[in-house]
């Protein structure tokens, strides 16, 4: 099928250093020019594609209406304030009719300054909607794995919304926008907001533990590369073609322990150096790791988490995905640790051929001492809202 | 700032992401555009002066009030109907009015001092834009028939709830715990009937249902008294007979209120405002368990506060059926948030930081919906001098 919207955007993401993207009024530091934003409509959720932005939120939500009809006028009601929110300008002035919006974004609200991911989980896909055979092949609750701790109070959902921009305020009134009008029809299970850090100097941004985040992955400019290992399509429902298998962890690091770990130890836990990203085996950020060589793991030990999430043969080749994580900061526990981590974002062709056999490798990795998974859950992001006149999972109620 | 808002609305309709002539108003504040609009008057003498045409769409004049007295400035078609304002706006301050209209004839109405209005002259909206809906004003004076019927409903529930408090006072005396908590549960679903929400009752609303929250010793504190107090006693092993003077403080408390219920009228805003404050209550104070104090009767509580928006907008329904179409919707939520309710076996807020059971996210939501279709009541039937 045609990939026009994703040629459109990859080419978008490449070019984004060339053009001014975004619109808010505060300037960006000379260090970190503002990326290109995607575009509402398009034959995917192109938002999946753009890198983390500075400011994010990801809100799971438990579904409140009870029949295909509540369903389906929730769709279309997020569709239409995120078209909006996106658009920006002012806001419909509503008279004495009601009281109107948050106005943290001022009478005159930025342009193409949001992008969104609206997502489903499997509990969507059952008799109550008449959606009980429309199920993506693959989705279903997350799945638990040996390290995992996970809190149900922070597991599933029925619809999540990741949203994103270069501004806190953005996101803040986007969400609470959404849930003025969704009220009755969803109420929230989970909310974490979270943060990418500017290039420190260059490159992927880090995480909390230090390290360049994300930086192997599909080429966002390469149709063929996305229609592999992105994007949904064969055996999957004809609805679901163009959607996301799309995996979010929320991953509590326990950053005042690796703080006490040298730093060679944390890197032949990674395989990188921390400072430049760069691979044991020798390079830059951007070198692919050399494992022909090193059979014994002497440069980049075998049980690297780089090593053993992605061992660079023929047969793992497929099992890549696209990742767009964030860090989040959530407070201090019940001992005065601090509480953050890591908003672990994937997106998949094939949940199970790529990130379930991705996390199937790395069960008990050196690095499972340092990071508990502690929540998070599997979803399908919807194909795009194509035009104005479409709707979130059009195909899905035809 | 017309140009920005149909470049997006362009954008949306045309399904492309930009319009070239449109790109680059990114970074353009309000404040320099804020120059360009139309200024007009409002005063006395000079009402609208300054605002002579207008495209159908969004409209935006910057208004300065020109008199020497404090002003509200409305504006509105012929028929009366009202679609922007601005209250107040004091002498010599400048401030937006923002509308959206489609084509008609509208004028700026100013009421300064609460004196009058004076109409502006009369403006022609031409175009094809789509306009907001317009409301008809409602003013104090009609709003009166409504308050008196409702406070008068208002103080035969007090009439019930202090014999129903007689009864709780003489099981508390007697040291029947079982028989004491039940006539608590009852006199308890009277108050919440009787919308007592945000200091509704003032301080004599305090003692009868104040929380221990803002109090220096908390449960403990001795100032604490009324129904919640009396809650914690009984569902806390404290003996019956020994919170029969709190009893009788609240009989005291309520008689005062009876006496205040006979000599002050609600103000009619008041009463407005209370129709979707009684939701806003039930969704902070008794669905999060706030207010529990170890009855766990929040469903109960919920249920008599439904009861009690039923009685504010059962009173205000002649001036709200006109001029709220959603009224309906309000209507059936109400149905449905009381058939949801019932069909909770067994519910109990959630500890703090836990995510709510399957049957609270239900209530919650549909009484958070509520709250939304009832926050357009006080926008619409506020008192206006218009």
């Amino acid at each position: 099928m045609l990939q026009a919207g994703a040629l459109t955007a990859g080419a978008g993401a490449l070019t984004a250093a060339l053009r001014a993207g975004g619109s808010s009024a505060s300037a960006a530091p000379a260090s970190s020019p503002r990326r290109a934003m995607s575009d509402f409509h398009g034959t995917h959720q192109n938002a999946a594609l753009g890198s983390p932005l500075p400011a994010a939120i990801f809100t799971s939500f438990n579904l409140t209406v009870t029949d295909r009809a509540g369903l389906t006028e929730l769709l279309h009601t997020l569709t239409d304030r995120l078209r909006a929110l996106t658009s920006g300008g002012i806001p419909t002035p509503v008279g004495v009719t009601t009281t109107d919006g948050t106005g943290i974004l001022g009478p005159d609200t930025p342009t193409n300054a949001l992008e969104s991911i609206l997502a489903l989980g499997s509990g969507v896909f059952t008799d109550r909607f008449g959606l009980g055979a429309a199920k993506p092949r693959g989705l279903r609750p997350m799945d638990t794995f040996p390290n995992d701790q996970l809190d149900p109070a922070w597991c599933g959902g029925d619809l999540l919304l990741t949203v994103q921009s270069h501004d806190r305020d953005i996101v803040t009134n986007a969400l609470r926008e959404i849930c003025r009008s969704t009220r009755g029809a969803m109420q929230i299970r989970w909310k974490q907001d979270a943060f990418s850090a500017p290039p420190r100097p260059s490159g992927a941004p880090r995480n909390l533990l230090g390290f360049k985040d994300g930086i192997a992955g599909p080429d966002t400019s390469n149709n063929a590369q996305l229609s592999r290992l992105v994007w949904a399509g064969a055996g999957e429902p004809a609805w679901a073609t163009g959607g996301s298998y799309y995996v979010v962890r929320r991953i509590r690091m326990l950053v005042e322990f690796w703080d006490r770990v040298s730093t060679s130890e944390q890197e032949r836990i990674f395989g990188r150096r921390k400072d430049s990203g760069a691979p044991l085996s020798g390079g830059a950020e951007t070198t692919a790791p050399d494992y022909t060589n090193d059979p014994k793991g002497d440069a980049i030990p075998l049980d690297s988490h780089i090593r053993m999430a992605n061992p660079r043969t023929p047969q793992t080749a497929d099992s890549q995905f696209l990742r767009r994580s964030y860090s989040y900061d959530a407070g201090v526990d019940s001992v005065g640790n601090l509480d953050m981590g890591l908003m672990f974002g994937a997106f998949n062709n094939d949940l199970d051929r790529q990130f379930v056999a991705v996390q199937k490798r790395l069960a008990n990795e050196p690095l499972a001492d340092y990071i508990t998974p502690v929540g998070g859950g599997y979803f399908f992001a919807l194909p795009g809202v194509r035009n104005s006149r479409d709707f979130y999972g059009s195909a899905l109620l035809a | 700032m017309l140009p920005r808002k149909i470049c997006a609305l362009a954008a949306a309709l045309a399904g492309v992401t930009t319009l070239s002539a449109c790109s680059g108003h990114g970074n353009s504040g309000a404040a320099p555009q804020a120059a360009r609009l139309p200024a007009v008057q409002a005063s006395r003498s000079h009402c609208g002066e300054g605002w002579t045409s207008a495209q159908a769409g969004v409209i935006r004049l910057n208004v300065r009030n020109t008199d020497v007295n404090a002003a509200e400035v409305y504006l509105a078609d012929t028929s009366g109907k009202l679609y922007g304002e601005i209250d107040p706006l004091g002498p010599n301050a400048t401030a937006v009015l923002t509308a959206q209209l489609s084509a008609g004839s509208y004028h700026l109405r100013c009421s300064v001092n609460d004196g009058d209005p004076v109409d502006g002259p009369t403006v022609k909206v031409t175009g094809t834009g789509r306009g907001t809906q317009g409301v008809e004003p409602v003013s104090s004076a009609d709003l009166v028939p409504a308050v008196i019927g409702y406070q008068k409903w208002v103080r035969s529930r007090l009439t019930t709830l202090q014999t129903q408090t007689d009864a709780l006072v003489r099981r508390l005396r007697a040291g029947d715990r079982a028989a004491a908590q039940a006539a608590w549960k009852t006199a308890n679903h009277t108050w919440h009937t009787m919308g007592a929400a945000y200091g509704a009752f003032g301080a004599t609303g305090d003692a009868i249902d104040g929380d221990a929250h803002g109090l220096a010793l908390g449960v403990k504190d001795p100032g604490w008294t009324g129904l919640l107090r009396i809650e914690y006693g009984l569902w806390h092993g404290e003996s019956p007979s020994s919170l029969g003077k709190l009893g009788t403080a609240l009989r005291t408390d309520l008689s005062k209120l009876a006496g205040q219920l006979q000599t002050t009228q609600f103000q009619p805003l008041d009463v407005v405002k209370r129709a979707h404050e009684i939701s806003e209550d039930t969704l902070q104070q008794t669905l999060t368990g706030n207010h529990d104090y170890g009855a766990h009767v929040q469903l109960d509580e919920a249920l008599a506060e439904l009861e009690g928006t039923t009685q504010v907008l059962s009173a205000l329904r002649p001036l709200l059926a006109p001029r709220y179409a959603g009224l309906t919707r309000v209507d059936a939520l109400i149905t449905k948030s009381t058939k949801d309710i019932h069909a909770q076996p067994d519910w109990q807020a959630p500890a703090s930081g836990r995510a709510p059971s399957t049957g609270h996210a239900v209530v919650d939501a549909d009484i958070a919906q509520l709250t939304e279709l009832l926050a357009p009541v006080p926008t619409r039937l506020e008192p206006r001098v218009a």
